[in-house]
Formats: C-alpha cells, sequence, structure tokens
C-alpha cells in the first residue's frame, strides 16, 4: 500500500523529493497486493472458475434419472433389468447412467495446460432387487414344511463400475471403480444343513414340483402364508427378496487413466453393470456427476 | 471507485506549486489503497491469455489433488480365491480402529493448509463367494456348509493425523440392543441334529448397527479446515466386536479402493 507523503505549503520540493513520491505510487503499481484491491472488486470476468468445462455454456456434468425410471407407492416405475445376456458390462442408455461431457471437438485430454486436468466423479444408484431366485423347499424330510429361496448374500453380488469413453469411440472401465454389493438379505439357519447345494428339482410324484435342497443362507420370511400342506408352498416373494442398497463411486480421473487405458481424451462418462457370478437385478434411482477441475495432480 | 485522471495537467512554462502535484498524486495513492476494483482491470486482463480463460494460471492456481488411487488390485471375484494375490487388504478382527499401510488407504501430503475435501471410496468383503465346500461328507453329501451369520458390522471413517474424523463415522453398533449370536450359524455347528436346539432365528434377531454385508460399497468424506504442512489421512476401520468374520474365523477384506485430497487452496 503506497504512502504519499503530503508536500505541506511553502514547503521546498525538488527533484529527488518528486521522484521519491513517483517511486512509492509506482511501486503499489508494480507489486498490486490484496489490500489494494476493493472488497468483492473482481467477479468472474477477470477470474474464472476452476470448476468447469472446455465450454460451461454447453457442457453437461451431471444428470439423474427421469422420475418414471423409480417405483414409489404412487407409480409402478419401470427400473432397468440388468441382465447376464450378452456377457460384459451393461450400459444403460437413460439420463443418471450416462453422461455427455461434450458434443463436438475439443474434449478432455486432461493434459492441457490452462484447461481442466482432472475429472470428479460423483456415482450413486440403487440396486433395487435381484430377479431369477427361486422358491426351495427343505429336502429334510422333517423339515419339509421349511422353505426358503436361493437368493443368498454370498453367491450374488451385483457389480456397478465407471466406464469411459473417448472421442474415437472406444470405451474402457476403470477396475478400481468396481463395486459390489450382495442382496440386503436377513438369514437365517433353518433347513441350512441338509440337501443337496445348490438345490436340485424335487421328485414330482411328492407333489411338489419346485426346488428341494438346502436352504443355504436363505432369508428369512417376512411375510406370513402358507407352508402346509407341503402341496400348498408359500410364494417366494414371501421373503425378504428386496435389496434397496445404494452403490456410491467416487474416483478422480486423471491423464494417467487415459494413458493406462489407451484412450485419448473423455467425450462420455458412465455407470455400467456386471455380475461376476451372473446374476441379474433391477437398479433405479441413480445420478452421475462429473466435475472437471483445473488442478495441480500429485500422485 | 474506478479509474482516475489527473486533475491538473502542468503546462509548459508553468511555475509549479505545491498544491496541483499533491492533488495529482493523491487519486492515484488512494486507488492503491483498497480502491482498486473490476474497473481497473481489463476484462480479458487474465481470461483472454492464450485463448483459454485460465491460461494465465498455474494448475495448483485454486486446486491441488493428492491422489491414492489402488490400480492393481484383481477384478471380479478373483480375491475370494487368494486375497492376497488379488491385492486385497485384510481387516483384522480387533476390535479396535484399524488403519491400513496400503495404496488407497493412506495418503500423506504437504498441504498448503486451507479448506480441503477428503474422500475415500471402496469395497468391503467378507465371505468366500460359496455357501459350502466342496468337500463330501456323511452329514453333508454336499460339502459342508462354508457359511457364517454377519456379526454387528463395521464402522468405517476417516482419521486425519491421528484424530478419528467423528463426523465421517458411518455405522453405530448398539451391543445393548442388538442380541449377537453368530456362534449359532459358524460352521462350528457340525452336528446335524443341532439345528433342533437352536431357537428360532426369528425369535433372537442377529446383527447390529454397522455396516455389514457379504460385499458393501462404502463412501467416507468430510471437508476441512488443514494447516499447513505435512499431514496424513487414512481409513480407520473397526470391527465390532471382532464380528466381522468369514465362516472359518478369518479375517474379512477391502477390495477395490481409493482415496483422494482435494485442496481448496484460495
Amino acid at each position: 500500500m503506497p504512502k504519499y507523503p503530503y508536500l505541506n505549503d511553502a514547503a521546498k520540493f525538488d527533484a529527488e523529493s518528486l521522484n521519491t513520491r513517483f517511486d512509492d505510487v509506482a511501486a503499489g503499481v508494480n507489486v498490486v497486493t490484496e489490500d489494494a484491491i476493493a472488497l468483492r472488486g473482481l467477479n468472474h470476468l477477470q477470474v474464472p472458475s476452476m470448476v468447469g468445462g472446455l465450454d460451461i455454456r454447453t457442457d453437461t456434468f451431471t444428470t439423474e434419472n427421469e422420475e418414471l425410471l423409480v417405483a414409489i407407492p404412487s407409480q409402478e416405475g419401470n427400473p432397468p433389468e440388468i441382465s447376464t445376456w450378452p456377457p460384459g458390462w451393461t450400459q444403460v442408455d437413460r439420463d443418471g447412467y450416462r453422461l455427455q461431457l461434450r458434443d463436438g471437438a475439443p474434449h478432455y485430454n486432461l493434459d492441457t495446460a490452462g484447461k481442466p486436468t482432472a475429472l470428479l466423479v460423483f456415482a450413486n444408484v440403487e440396486v433395487k432387487h435381484f430377479t431369477g431366485f427361486e422358491l426351495v423347499r427343505s429336502s429334510v424330510t422333517s423339515l419339509d414344511k421349511y422353505y426358503g429361496i436361493t437368493l443368498n448374500e454370498y453367491t450374488w453380488e451385483a457389480s456397478v463400475a465407471i466406464e469411459i469413453e473417448d472421442s474415437a469411440g472406444t470405451a474402457e472401465v476403470i477396475n478400481r471403480t468396481i463395486r459390489q454389493v450382495s442382496p440386503r438379505v436377513t438369514i437365517g439357519y433353518t433347513g441350512n444343513f441338509n440337501g443337496d447345494d445348490p438345490p436340485v428339482a424335487s421328485d414330482p410324484a411328492t407333489g411338489y414340483d419346485g426346488l428341494e435342497g438346502r436352504l443355504a443362507m436363505s432369508p428369512l420370511r417376512d411375510m406370513s402364508g402358507p407352508d402346509t400342506p407341503s402341496s400348498n408352498p408359500p410364494s417366494k416373494y414371501q421373503f425378504d427378496w428386496k435389496t434397496f442398497q445404494d452403490v456410491s463411486i467416487r474416483t478422480v480421473i486423471t491423464k494417467d487413466d487415459l494413458a493406462t487405458l489407451g484412450l485419448t481424451d473423455v467425450q462420455h462418462v458412465r455407470m455400467v453393470f456386471y455380475s461376476f457370478s451372473s446374476r441379474s437385478y433391477k437398479v433405479q434411482r441413480a445420478n452421475l456427476t462429473v466435475l472437471p477441475l483445473m488442478a495441480e495432480v500429485n500422485s | 471507485m474506478s479509474w482516475r485522471y489527473k486533475l491538473y495537467s502542468i503546462e509548459p512554462a508553468q511555475v509549479v506549486t505545491i498544491d496541483p502535484i499533491n492533488e495529482n498524486f493523491q487519486p492515484f495513492v488512494e486507488e492503491l489503497t483498497s480502491g482498486l476494483n473490476e474497473h481497473n482491470l481489463a476484462v480479458d486482463a487474465f481470461t483472454g491469455h492464450s485463448s483459454s480463460p485460465r491460461g494465465a494460471f498455474t494448475d495448483d492456481a485454486v486446486f491441488i489433488l493428492h491422489l491414492s488411487q489402488a490400480d492393481a488390485v484383481e477384478i471380479g471375484l478373483a480375491g475370494y480365491t487368494s486375497a492376497s494375490s488379488a491385492n486385497w487388504v485384510s481387516i483384522a478382527g480387533t476390535g479396535t480402529w484399524e488403519a491400513f499401510d496400503k495404496t488407497g488407504l493412506r495418503k500423506s501430503f504437504t498441504s498448503r493448509g486451507g479448506t480441503t475435501y477428503l474422500c475415500a471410496s471402496f469395497n468391503i468383503h467378507c465371505g468366500k463367494n460359496r455357501t459350502h465346500d466342496s468337500v463330501p461328507t456323511d452329514d453333508y453329501p454336499t460339502g459342508t456348509p462354508d457359511y457364517r451369520q454377519l456379526g454387528f458390522g463395521y464402522l468405517v471413517a476417516l482419521r486425519l493425523n491421528g484424530t478419528v474424523l467423528n463426523e465421517t463415522i458411518l455405522g453405530s453398533g448398539d451391543a445393548g440392543e442388538d442380541d449377537f449370536r453368530s456362534h449359532r450359524m459358524t460352521a462350528h455347528v457340525t452336528e446335524v441334529e443341532d439345528y433342533v436346539k437352536k431357537d428360532p432365528l426369528g425369535r433372537f434377531p442377529q446383527g447390529g448397527g454397522g455396516l455389514s454385508a457379504a460385499r458393501l460399497p462404502v463412501t467416507v468424506d468430510a471437508v476441512v479446515e488443514l494447516l499447513p504442512g505435512e499431514n496424513l489421512v487414512e481409513v480407520v476401520v473397526l470391527n465390532i466386536k471382532s464380528s466381522m468374520q468369514t465362516f472359518t474365523g478369518q479375517t474379512t477384506y477391502i477390495g477395490q479402493r481409493e482415496l483422494y485430497v482435494l485442496e481448496m487452496v484460495r
């Protein structure tokens, strides 16, 4: 902050005293310090945000699924089902699950001075429930009134990951973002000891044409219903078969990821789905946010 | 206040006096004393550099990222076969806060200080990805049951410079309310007839308020004010009452994992 020694009336002044005053002002201009700036004196016209994309007017950074995907008491919803066929990671081409950062060039190569160097990814999705589970009757004669379902939390899993696709159309999964979730079930031990595991088809001659065997890690029933006589089994939906588990993924994508995956840039970011144990399941609520940051990256 | 101009123009041959000198100097001095604002700077003074709005700034002008990303972890079910070769990290059954000296769960870094976002995202694994082993016996023709009712669960948190950040703790665990009977569900119950001695499980709900699942994705994060200098951020896990074990009493694991620190230095 320059100080100006005021020249009093009748004071003598000469070249040196004037130069001193010029120098003080020049010093203040040459090094503009924080206290030279008025409070809130600068705005976005002078100081750009380090959060944002290559073109904040057109780039998209967040997406959430449309309401109709979600099952709520007042609507059935239409949650996407992740099938075991075709094999491989499954994309869901709906809002909330995929994000196109830019339509045209330039794209995010995360290695250009003055441009974003990292993509901060926030992804959440709810695994609603698994499908394809079946009713099982205990194969122990004395326990044949006990039933379970094949769903269990040890051998059933849903996997979610972040996939990026470059402007050439090559898509790769970032392996460190793979998250596995098991069915949220309450497990009983009844009928958990004898019989085939996994269960096998029963003899139709017994009057029961479902699966029979161990009720390994089978969920407890959470709704009452018929279980006797054995020819009048309960419904599999009377068991604790729903999951409603949130899967959250957080990651930072950098130029090192692009190099490792052999990608040139990032045009699309997606949540993709799979099951390493070949289970099918449904997902619903989802949101995906990608924040481009201009940041120093220290690995 | 904005741009200024000198009050007086000193003309050729004019006898210079004190007043115009003072008054010409004074506006500029005042302007440099907390008076500069957007009107003193060209609209593109910074943003017009090199055709990039951020071209005049270095990468660390606002944000500094410190990453600890475990990219060498096997994917899929490989860790259930060999946790060590899959680079999974074991969670001990110690019942106390446990930290891990592994990539993705720990980051030491030098901070400039200021508002900082800490975040860890990882996957916990229990079990063996099976419900029975492959050895048939008379009692278990399809293999001995290999399962265990999960226990009270885990508490998961971030620890900063040795202090667990309370606001990051996930899970609770209430041993006073929850009836933990895990031993009734283990493979140690080897007698087939044992099942007739057990109380119906529905009468004794098991587990606790901690995070509990065979496969569990977890995210913990916090925004803190960091002091300048060396800092250490760790993921810590508390295995409540050491109850979270696999069916054979083995440790459980953390698989895919990532920890990062985002300094927001300005």
